[in-house]
């Protein structure tokens, strides 16, 4: 990590980034998908969205709260309109509002699955049909989407399902108001190509293909659509490399793939280097070679990438904010248990739609009552307060059990095995529970989160066994990111449970600095923070013997303590266990 | 909405898209899972394949899809329109394709008392919901392991019956809803409740093609599409309507189709060997492999279809051990391959 800090890229560049992804983000819209926005809420994000509404010419720009409830955001019964007119009117919602312009989330990554479902939804199909009843014409909904990733840093992003349809992704997080050039790019004079007639050869498609991580055709033809709105932009007909190669780095992929396939790439632009020696080539004055050009991409891409993940990971600040989920009453929000006569907490809203059902059958009743006691006419719904129906929620019981395994040298001789026979064992349990399950490791100088809270098991176990001992103990770091994946579920709704399995001895302090004595200091800080949080912990030290040198460190965390100095996965997955079952309580 | 994306102009997928037209052919396969990556057109399958369903006959004004042909439901469709007027003439209309969206409402997806009537006339009418809608037809839910508990429950009851019974708000509804539950979703996003996962006649895991010919053509023909949705689609109508010729015949052969003991034996055999419990996976496997046949344009079922269609009926029947990642396709294909070598004796052996 110390050593990419070299690499770090022009924090300007990155700003340019952002605006070009603004301007085509303005031209292109529905085609794109969207831009997944990671930027934390300041000046620098405010600037880029005065920018973007700047060039996108105020152009119907609906702001959509991550709250929205579902009868705003897919359209739903207007209350005012159907008590004065006494008809069913239906109210237009954000998303088809939206339509033909930009619908703006911010902090996106809090959005609940059901609002997520309904806005992938209204992407996918290009329109909606509202909540409440089922209209032939449906809305169109075909709109670019602004979804603004607030997550601090350890904390889980923007959902997958709604990335994957987004073309543009651009963080802000490493850029400062003070480098930021306040020149706003000009407005485009000339109006853009049509993107849909701009033309790409076979070849660029292949390398568009090579430079993205993920293998799904969705995000290929959307990194494609950002090309060829490049290309519009400039009112050429055909993708240049250029235009591909800033897409790709538009679209945020990760480096992890890349550098396989540039290494694979590396091979076969070798071995095609001696076939071309041997031949000549036909005619290289007007073109590369395609497998050169290849090459030159990867590199290109890679060292971009890098670079993007550096800056991500320096200009993050430590330690994590609460989430405004943890202060909410839990039974404000959840899975909807269905409808009551009373209101669940004292500021609930009726749910109007089932609350006019309930009074309807009575109106000609209630009409006649009035007219039986001299009362003037209404012409409109008469409601009682015994109509109210109000919609309760369920709690959420869910808990996230957080495996923090250290996979040092130290463990990894003779531990390693066991304490990855444990961790499966207890997925096992975890499954049956149907708890969130999350995976940290911590090895050389830092930690890793294997896997961030997940139900799938296949991936757990998966990342489980890929992963490799040896090194130092950075027991600090291990400790803190397990913490923030804690303090996530927690901001959730969940019930987290810190599991930590190592020999309680670090020797690698936060900074990735070895030193026995400074790692020992952070290792408690961070272990007095999780008390402080008052989570759920447990220490299962697997110290070679017996040593005990995990027992401080759990009495710091608040937490239980568990020496196995000759345990076998069973013993472990058996103490653990009341655990699990203290949490359904 | 414009036209959707045409069925016969996705590329590869072809266990998808077979699974798919075997439901078409026969509904009584009893739905499809489709699980798999991202973005690789799972969803647009299944939209798409609303233009390869035949027709089918309805009264005119009916809101349940009540069959004609049916005695019980012409009954119930008499009786209904009793009450609520003119049913209308009989007349045919595709095959309802019903998306459940997962933010639908109880009300909206069992029905409810239909507040407008109720408040400008004083009637106490139902009003269908999408159970109503999808009944013979195809119920299509994308994401369906991220389904709300509660819908869950209502699928399962309905999915089980056949019929949905409504009793709220002082209504008391009974109509019936037979339909081809087809979902789709990303296991890496959660799992499906078992129950659930139980009412799928077939499942099949689809990846995204890593072969670059294949790619590009996926590129070409979406940019095309994007372009010109109309034309785009012009361009497949034959092709769509040959495939719903198919289905057609394919219904005609499938209804006069004998099984031969063998082709039972060899499912027998099958599930014995990967000890699936019940008699509903060796039907299945006997309704997919007679469909395949017939989809294939054949008036008799051999074992080669049987073992065509083993995984797709078979992987998710399997006693499921949750950790057990890539295992039950391969247990699967270890038990065909068993199955086919200890037939291949058999007949050496007569």
């Amino acid at each position: 990590m110390r050593t990419d800090m070299q690499a770090t890229p022009d924090p300007r560049a990155e700003w340019q980034d952002a605006l070009l992804a603004a301007r085509i983000l303005s031209i292109a819209g529905a085609d794109l998908g969207g831009i997944h926005l990671r930027a934390g809420s300041g000046p620098v994000r405010d600037l880029w969205l005065q920018c973007f509404a700047a060039l996108s010419g105020n152009n119907n720009l609906i702001t959509v709260p991550v709250s929205s409830s579902m009868d705003r955001l897919c359209g739903g019964m207007d209350v005012h309109a159907t008590l004065t007119t006494g008809k069913i009117e239906i109210q237009t919602g954000l998303l088809a509002k939206a339509n033909g312009g930009f619908a703006i989330i911010s902090g996106a990554e809090r959005l609940e699955a059901s609002a997520l479902g309904a806005i992938t939804q209204a992407m996918e199909l290009k329109s909606i049909a509202p909540v409440f009843g089922t209209g032939k014409n449906l809305p169109p909904t075909r709109f670019g989407l602004i979804a603004i990733d607030e997550a601090a840093p350890g904390e889980t992003g923007l959902a997958p399902s709604l990335n994957e349809r987004l073309g543009l992704n651009i963080s802000l997080d490493g850029i400062s108001w003070s480098t930021i050039s306040t020149r706003v790019a000009s407005i485009i004079a000339e109006p853009p190509r049509d993107i849909h007639y701009v033309k790409i050869s076979d070849t660029w498609i292949e390398v568009a293909m090579k430079a993205l991580s993920s293998p799904s055709p969705r995000r290929l033809i959307l990194t494609l659509n950002v090309a060829k709105a490049l290309a519009a932009l400039e009112r050429r007909a055909e993708v240049s490399l250029r235009d591909l190669l800033t897409a790709v780095r538009l679209s945020g992929c990760s480096t992890e793939q890349l550098e396989q396939q540039e290494q694979d790439e590396q091979r076969q632009a070798d071995q095609q280097q001696d076939n071309n020696n041997a031949q000549q080539p036909r005619s290289n004055s007007d073109k590369l070679p395609d497998d050169m050009v290849i090459d030159a991409a990867l590199a290109d891409i890679r060292g971009i990438e890098l670079a993007i993940e550096t800056v991500r990971s320096n200009s993050r600040l430590s330690g994590s904010k609460g989430t405004s989920g943890e202060r909410r009453n839990k039974a404000r929000r959840g899975r909807v248990l269905g409808l009551r006569e009373r209101p669940p907490f004292p500021d609930a809203r009726p749910d109007i739609t089932a609350t006019l059902r309930v009074a309807a059958p009575w109106q000609l009743i209630r009409r006649a009552e009035r007219a039986a006691k001299g009362l003037p006419a209404l012409d409109r719904v008469i409601l009682q307060s015994s109509d109210f129906r109000y919609r309760h929620y369920q709690d959420r019981r869910e808990s996230a059990i957080i495996f923090a395994v250290d996979a040092s040298g130290s463990t990894a001789m003779d531990r390693l095995g066991e304490a990855k026979g444990a961790v499966e064992l207890l997925l096992a349990d975890c499954y049956a529970e149907r708890h969130h399950v999350a995976l940290v490791a911590f090895r050389g100088i830092a930690a890793e989160t294997l896997l961030a809270p997940t139900r799938s098991l296949v991936r757990a176990k998966r990342s489980l066994q890929a992963l490799p001992g040896g090194g130092t103990t950075p027991l600090a770091s291990g400790l803190k990111r397990a913490t923030e994946l804690a303090l996530t579920a927690k901001g959730k709704g969940q019930t987290p449970l810190l599991v930590i399995i190592s020999d309680g001895s670090g020797n690698v302090d936060l900074d990735g600095n070895p030193g026995r004595a400074k790692a020992n200091d952070d290792t408690m800080k961070v272990a007095r923070l999780i008390a402080g949080h008052k989570i759920n912990s447990m220490v299962i030290d697997i110290g070679r013997r017996g040593a005990a040198k995990g027992q401080p460190l759990a009495k710091a965390m608040d937490g239980d303590y568990k020496p196995l100095p000759f345990a076998s996965a069973r013993a472990m997955s058996s103490f653990i266990q009341p655990h699990l079952a203290h949490l359904k309580k | 909405m414009a036209h959707p994306f045409p069925f016969t102009a996705i590329v590869g997928q072809q266990d998808m898209k077979l699974a798919l037209l075997m439901t078409a052919l026969d509904p009584k396969i009893g739905g499809v899972l489709v699980f798999g990556d991202r973005g690789t057109g799972k969803s647009t399958a299944v939209r798409g394949l609303a233009d390869l369903l035949p027709h089918i006959r309805v009264h005119e004004n009916c809101r349940y899809n009540y069959n004609p042909d049916n005695v019980d439901e012409e009954a119930m469709s008499a009786k209904s329109s009793a009450s609520s007027g003119v049913r209308g003439k009989i007349i045919t209309k595709p095959t309802p394709v019903v998306d459940l969206p997962l933010n639908a409402s109880e009300d909206r997806v069992c029905g409810a008392l239909d507040i407008e009537k109720a408040l400008t006339k004083g009637e106490k009418a139902f009003e269908p919901g999408l159970f109503a809608k999808a009944h013979r037809g195809f119920l299509y839910i994308d994401e369906v392991n991220l389904l709300e508990d509660h819908l869950v429950d209502l699928l399962l009851d309905v999915a089980a019956s056949g019929v949905n019974v409504v009793e709220r708000e002082g209504l008391s509804v009974r109509h019936p809803s037979k339909f081809v539950l087809v979902g789709s979703g990303n296991p890496e996003e959660g799992e499906l409740r078992p129950q659930l996962l139980d009412r799928f006649g077939l499942a099949v895991d689809v990846v995204a093609s890593r072969d670059v010919k294949e790619r590009v053509e996926v590129v070409r023909r979406r940019e095309a599409f994007e372009r010109d949705a109309n034309a785009f689609a012009a361009q497949y109508e034959n092709d769509n309507l040959a495939i719903r010729r198919k289905i057609k015949k394919g219904q005609a052969l499938i209804a006069a189709m004998e099984t031969p003991d063998a082709v039972v034996e060899a499912g027998a055999i099958l599930c014995m060997r990967l000890g699936i419990d019940g008699m509903r996976g060796e039907l299945t496997l006997m309704r997919a492999a007679r469909a395949k046949a017939a989809l294939e344009g054949r008036a008799s079922v051999e074992r080669s279809d049987v073992l065509a269609v083993a995984p797709m009926v078979l992987r998710h029947r399997l006693r499921r051990d949750p950790l057990d990642d890539a295992g039950s396709t391969v247990r699967v294909e270890r038990a065909m391959m068993e199955v086919a070598a200890g037939a291949n004796g058999h007949a050496g052996h007569a």
